[in-house]
């Protein structure tokens, strides 16, 4: 009985015996990670503390990436956007002897040899070269340009993204308009701007912007109880564990309005025209508003382009990179956003195990 | 020494944890409660051979003793109970699945399935009660009345798709919002619209369900676009599943003394419990048994249990003593307020009360509630700290008044807002204030801010994290009431109370912490400096 219940199994590989304890350290390996986003920075400190050598390299002067820019969007309490979470990355990173970061550069060559041949010039403008073992894609995503959908963004003032109005929080803790410097009553949020649309080809959610847009509209209620803020949507994506409670408190307070907008217009008096389909009276609604946010999508970092073909990457139109291609560029990675729309958490989780996956690579190489 | 590590659970997460741990060196011990197919574990042998996977079947884990690289866990297998010590363990079950038939008023018939039966229908190839028959017409109902999820969407169109297509059925969803928030989910949703699966978004009303005496079902849902009641007679309809925490959990909750969130998971609603972490150092929660997980996630959860057990055995090569509470073994009263509150549950009573040292976080909540003062820190603590702060004498009663300003800052927030500030902000912090980092604002005792008070503080702010950000969960909330405590005391001893303050803040909001201590800063200013200063002696 008891026999049958434990069951111990064990794995005799003809491998050699030497190896006796656990050998996770590698101090002789050093790994390229391009982009100090959230993804990159937690797959720099992972690696830091198995001693493997990182070097951090970043085309902003600041590191960080978008998420940097965020606001803390807590009300009374926390609503778990993560944003906080990459100071916490940053000092980790800063502070690790291991992880070598250079903000400000610019890539300019690298070879597939026996690892990596690097060359790139550094902020003081000074040409640094170096080799490494493996190299991890953590490049992050590029926010949609709204330029071209008609609402209006550049061409009108008052017509921000959301990336603008998490800055915007984040700085002033209020929402003014950047026409004139007054506080708006009635604010639209648009979502969907440049995803889950076939026109573009941005066949994807951005799976981010329902929560970000829901939780920024919470927070500007909270400060401003007499705001009057409408979200404009196709489908209310979940965000966060208690999404269902959460968005139940959300919508007494927002109204949700299941359709699109299509043209944008400035009225007279400087406000921002919608004007939408809604079903409910079947007929074309016009409706003014003080600010308009455009929940911008997240799509493919063209500008990694050059980089993932020069490591043998393909480059897949106007896809993320695609981690089956990985299989036949061994010792190239990629983490966070690179490979797809996440959350701040889920891009950590991401560089987690993408951390795993290099160890796991120098494993193999060394047996 | 061989590190092992105990996984409760039998699933994918499972699995795949298990997986990952022994290619990396490190035994398992897998307990399932049900009989485990050992085929499973046999797949993908990548394991090194200093490593074994040691499986209990039809097994329970009935208690835990101990703490961090070293629990103690029995289990109990048929009836008799073995002993394990293990370094760390993973909780790794998978999701409870309840049918939603009652909340489209529905009771299951030949005609009203649930989601899983169909999957199943679809894995096997083969249904006996017909289910996968050509030309079939089933309506899929989801998310109508409660919000549904992509992992379960995923599902429905995955059997839609295979359905119009491999068996030409005629497939219709009804669904409220359309969840695609997953990865591939928005081009699934429109290949299968492509192929011909009709979807309809309600938004207002919820469809109106009827079942007759045999079973069968008719819709009739209210057409947003054609603003017309549209009527649906299907053969076959499929009602779509919550996925719920698996009902182990409760109790693997109570034996490993593990937070749950409101749904049952085993990991609170923090951000600072991100990717795998429990409120107990070296417990892990994996895949479905954290959050509704989808496939990656379940993957990167592994993958990520995996690297916080090899850095457990990495840094036990550390020396790890400063920074941690320390009972005194003499003088402790075992009152047990210490047990109790610890929300790492690093302390434990195991002949007397003491500290788990490689588990204490050092947040301090402790050493600030011991009634009797016999908990310290090893290393310097914020006492320690604050003796470091000096009061400026006021010499001259007509020299501007510059008001004193002492902070408790927790590092995890206001200590990060802090430094973005001065980056920020420069000069325009108040130029006396004085930075107290701590720990945890709940590591900060009645007595820390008397004593600021006594050496002459004009003010005393208490900068928290928000509520549902505290590593230590419940840091803020001691921190709050003790704050309104000493409150309540000034105003006795008849000193302003509006001399200490409380706020919270985020890592990330260099602002509003400048917002906040010049806010503090001006309301000093309206009440001068304070009798303790003005009485100062010496400086």
């Amino acid at each position: 009985m008891l026999f049958r219940s434990i069951t111990i199994v064990k794995w005799i590989m003809s491998a050699k015996r030497d190896q006796g304890g656990i050998e996770s350290r590698m101090p002789d390996k050093k790994v390229l990670i391009i982009g100090s986003g959230v993804a990159g920075l937690t797959t720099a400190i992972e690696l830091a503390k198995f001693d493997v050598k990182v070097v951090l390299i970043e085309k902003e002067k600041t590191v960080g990436g978008y998420a940097r820019q965020f606001t803390c969007k807590a009300t009374d309490d926390c609503v778990k956007c993560g944003a906080c979470i990459v100071e916490e990355k940053i000092d980790a990173a800063v502070s690790h002897p291991n992880i070598t970061i250079y903000s400000g550069v610019c890539l300019t060559d690298i070879v597939k040899k026996d690892g990596f041949a690097i060359s790139f010039v550094d902020r003081n403008h000074e040409k640094q070269a170096c080799e490494v073992d493996a190299v991890v894609m953590a490049t992050g995503f590029q926010p949609f340009d709204p330029i071209d959908k008609p609402f209006g963004y550049k061409r009108f003032d008052d017509v921000i993204t959301n990336l603008d109005l998490e800055k915007r929080l984040r700085q002033d803790g209020v929402v003014k308009r950047p026409s004139d410097g007054s506080v708006p009553k009635k604010i639209a949020f648009i979502q969907c701007v440049g995803s889950r649309d076939s026109s573009l080809n941005h066949l994807w959610c951005s799976k981010v912007c329902c929560g970000s847009a829901l939780r920024m509209a919470r927070l500007i209620k909270f400060r401003e109880k007499s705001m009057e803020i409408s979200v404009f949507y196709i489908d209310v994506q979940s965000f966060g564990k208690d999404f269902q409670n959460n968005y139940d408190l959300i919508k007494d307070q927002v109204r949700m309005i299941r359709a699109i907008p299509g043209d944008v217009f400035l009225t007279d008096d400087r406000k921002i025209k919608l004007e939408y389909y809604l079903p409910a009276l079947r007929k074309q609604t016009e409706e003014l508003f003080d600010l308009v946010v455009l929940s911008v999508g997240i799509t493919p970092n063209r500008n990694a382009d050059p980089i993932a073909e020069k490591i043998g990457l393909k480059s897949t139109g106007s896809e993320f990179l695609d981690e089956q291609s990985m299989v036949s560029a061994p010792g190239v990675f990629a983490a966070g956003t690179a490979t797809g729309p996440k959350s701040i958490t889920e891009s950590i989780a991401d560089a987690g195990r993408v951390a795993l996956d290099v160890l796991n690579y120098f494993q193999t190489q060394h047996n | 020494m061989t590190v092992k590590v105990l996984i409760a659970g039998d699933g994918a997460s499972a699995i795949k944890t298990a997986k990952e741990l022994s290619a990396n060196g490190i035994g398992t011990v897998l307990v399932s409660r049900k009989e485990i197919d050992r085929a499973d574990f046999l797949k993908e042998p990548i394991q090194k051979e200093n490593t074994g996977t040691l499986l209990y079947s039809n097994s329970e884990i009935i208690s835990c003793r101990g703490c961090v690289n070293d629990f103690r866990i029995t289990i109990r297998s048929n009836e008799k109970d073995i002993s394990e010590t293990v370094s760390g363990v993973v909780i790794a079950e998978e999701y409870r699945r309840k049918d939603n038939f009652e909340s489209y008023g529905l009771r299951p018939s030949d005609s009203v399935i649930s989601l899983s039966e169909i999957v199943n229908a679809i894995e096997n190839k083969t249904s006996p009660q017909g289910l996968l028959k050509e030309g079939l017409k089933v309506l899929f109902l989801t998310g109508c009345n409660q919000e549904s999820n992509p992992v379960v969407l995923n599902e429905i169109m995955t059997c839609a798709f295979q359905l119009q297509k491999d068996y030409h059925q005629e497939v219709f969803v009804l669904t409220g919002n359309l969840k695609v928030g997953g990865e591939g989910l928005e081009k699934l949703y429109r290949e299968t619209k492509a192929s011909g699966v009709f979807y309809a978004k309600l938004n207002q009303i919820p469809p109106v369900v009827a079942q007759s005496d045999d079973g069968r079902v008719t819709v009739v849902y209210q057409d947003e676009i054609l603003q017309s009641p549209v009527k649906i007679f299907p053969d076959l309809a499929v009602v779509d599943e919550e996925l719920l925490p698996s009902e182990n959990l409760e109790a693997l909750a109570g034996v490993f003394e593990l937070n749950q969130d409101k749904a049952g998971f085993l990991q609170t609603d923090n951000v600072h419990r991100e990717t795998v972490f429990t409120n107990r150092k070296g417990i892990l929660v994996v895949g479905s048994s954290r959050c509704i997980a989808d496939h990656k996630t379940k993957l990167d959860d592994a993958g990520n249990a995996a690297l916080v057990m090899m850095r457990l055995t990495a840094e036990k090569t550390e020396p790890v003593s400063v920074g941690k509470a320390k009972i005194g073994v003499v003088e402790c009263a075992r009152c047990i307020t210490c047990f109790r509150i610890c929300p790492y549950k690093a302390i434990r009573l195991e002949g007397r009360v003491m500290v788990c040292a490689d588990a204490c976080e050092g947040c301090g909540i402790c050493v600030a509630e011991c009634p009797r003062e016999y908990i310290t820190w090893s290393g310097p603590g914020i006492s320690d700290d604050l003796d470091k702060i000096h009061v400026s004498r006021i010499l001259d009663q007509t020299e501007e008044f510059i008001p004193e300003i002492v902070a408790f800052c927790c590092t995890r927030s206001a200590g990060r807002s802090f430094r973005l500030a001065t980056d920020q902000l420069q000069n325009s912090l108040p130029e006396g204030l004085k930075i107290v980092a701590v720990p945890c604002a709940g590591g900060v005792s009645m007595g820390h801010i008397l004593s600021t008070f006594m050496k002459g503080a004009d003010g005393v702010i208490l900068l928290t994290c928000h509520p549902g950000n505290c590593h230590s969960e419940v840091g803020n909330h001691y921190a709050k009431t003790r704050a309104e405590n000493v409150k309540a005391r000034l105003s006795v001893m008849g000193f302003e109370k509006e001399r200490l303050h409380i706020e919270t803040i985020a890592a990330n909001m260099g602002t509003e912490f400048g917002r906040i201590v010049n806010a503090f800063q001006k309301q000093l200013l309206e009440l001068g400096p304070s009798v303790i200063r003005k009485n100062l002696k010496y400086s």
